[in-house]
């Protein structure tokens, strides 16, 4: 596909993401504004959620859109210390745990003996990259097991996430580390998103020096992976 | 009047359901694509909010389960997006659909419009 259509597409998709929650916060503020004075205060409270909850998904979406724009020009900036990697991996795990609950999936965290016990990178930026492995797995899997392993392999170790969703047909797995892909549309509102995370994620990767990709079956699962040089 | 609003989106259905119900109205919510033809008969709304994009069953093939049913048939349905392409809208409305609304285009003060004049004719 032409790469001015692809462009085209990207922006139309990134609109239509924000326009989602910015009518969530124009409805929700319109209620309050005609009708604030027969509103219950916990019906208030709930508008007023609402409205936090739609901006804090556009900041989101705005941050991503930044970072992404930082990656393409080479104004995004990292810094390397050491660290447990094991560490933020239990972080990231707990921080989705109750997303994961409620929609019936588990965790099995396997860390191999042979994988030191700090390595350098960016604590931030690498549960970025992490917190979007396992949100894509919750996201496009159903109350299954989700399998994060680190490994060492020849200098470096791999962080894999593995789930056994919908899988990904392997004419799309290359586009989905790169910017303009081709839009596909979500089956519902769940799997909303501006596909982004994954070509930040690559970035972040490949400024560490790692690599990045993707094993998928379509019906079977999906193995994200990347590795982050030891020294 | 009685509303069954059939979207998986649950901020939508607190900003309906708290517009409908300032209005003197009530809302019923189903959030999936199945059970939709049981859950009209359960509530028996004067009309069907219906989302296109649905978890397991899309809008448009539950809107040609509710129409060939003769039991739930004569409820207007009113279809909700975000996409409304042409050709959702051009199919929707021949399968028998009321109207179409673009969601993140009204307000619910709108919505509430909208079904309360397809209602009262």
């Amino acid at each position: 596909m032409d790469k001015d259509i692809k462009k085209e597409e990207f922006i139309g998709l990134m609109v239509h993401e924000l326009r989602a929650p910015l009518s969530i916060i124009h409805s929700s503020a319109d209620i309050l504004a005609r009708h604030k004075n027969e509103l219950s205060e916990s019906k208030k409270v709930q508008l007023l959620d609402e409205i936090k909850r739609a901006s804090e998904g556009m900041l989101c979406i705005v941050n991503d859109l930044l970072d992404s724009s930082k990656i393409s020009s080479g104004g995004f900036q990292i810094t390397k210390e050491a660290n447990s990697i094991t560490e933020v991996i239990e972080g990231q795990i707990a921080l989705f745990s109750d997303f994961a609950a409620e929609s019936g999936h588990s965790f099995k965290l396997d860390v191999s003996d042979r994988v030191p016990e700090t390595i350098p990178f960016d604590k931030e930026r690498i549960a970025h990259v992490l917190g979007n492995f396992i949100s894509n797995a919750i996201k496009f899997s159903e109350g299954s097991e989700i399998v994060v392993e680190v490994s060492p392999f020849d200098g470096y170790i791999k962080i894999s996430v593995t789930d056994h969703g919908v899988g990904i047909d392997d004419d799309k797995q290359i586009e989905l580390f790169h910017k303009f892909k081709q839009v596909s549309k979500p089956v519902d509102s769940t799997q909303k998103g501006t596909g982004l995370g994954l070509v930040i994620a690559k970035g972040i990767v490949e400024l560490h020096g790692g690599d990045i990709g993707i094993i998928s079956k379509k019906d079977q699962g999906s193995t994200f992976w990347f590795t982050l040089p030891i020294n | 009047m009685h509303i069954l609003l059939v979207e998986d989106d649950e901020s939508l259905y607190n900003l309906y359901s708290t517009e409908f119900d300032l209005n003197g109205h009530s809302v019923a919510w189903h959030k999936v694509g199945t059970g939709v033809i049981d859950k009209i008969k359960e509530e028996k709304p004067d009309a069907v909010l219906l989302d296109i994009m649905l978890p397991e069953k899309t809008g448009l093939e539950i809107l040609k389960d509710i129409k060939a049913d003769s039991t739930v048939n004569q409820i207007p349905v009113i279809m909700l997006t975000n996409f409304g392409t042409q050709e959702n809208v051009h199919e929707a409305i021949e399968n028998g659909a009321e109207d179409f609304i673009m969601k993140h285009n009204v307000v619910p003060e709108e919505i509430v419009e909208k079904v309360l004049s397809i209602v009262n004719g």
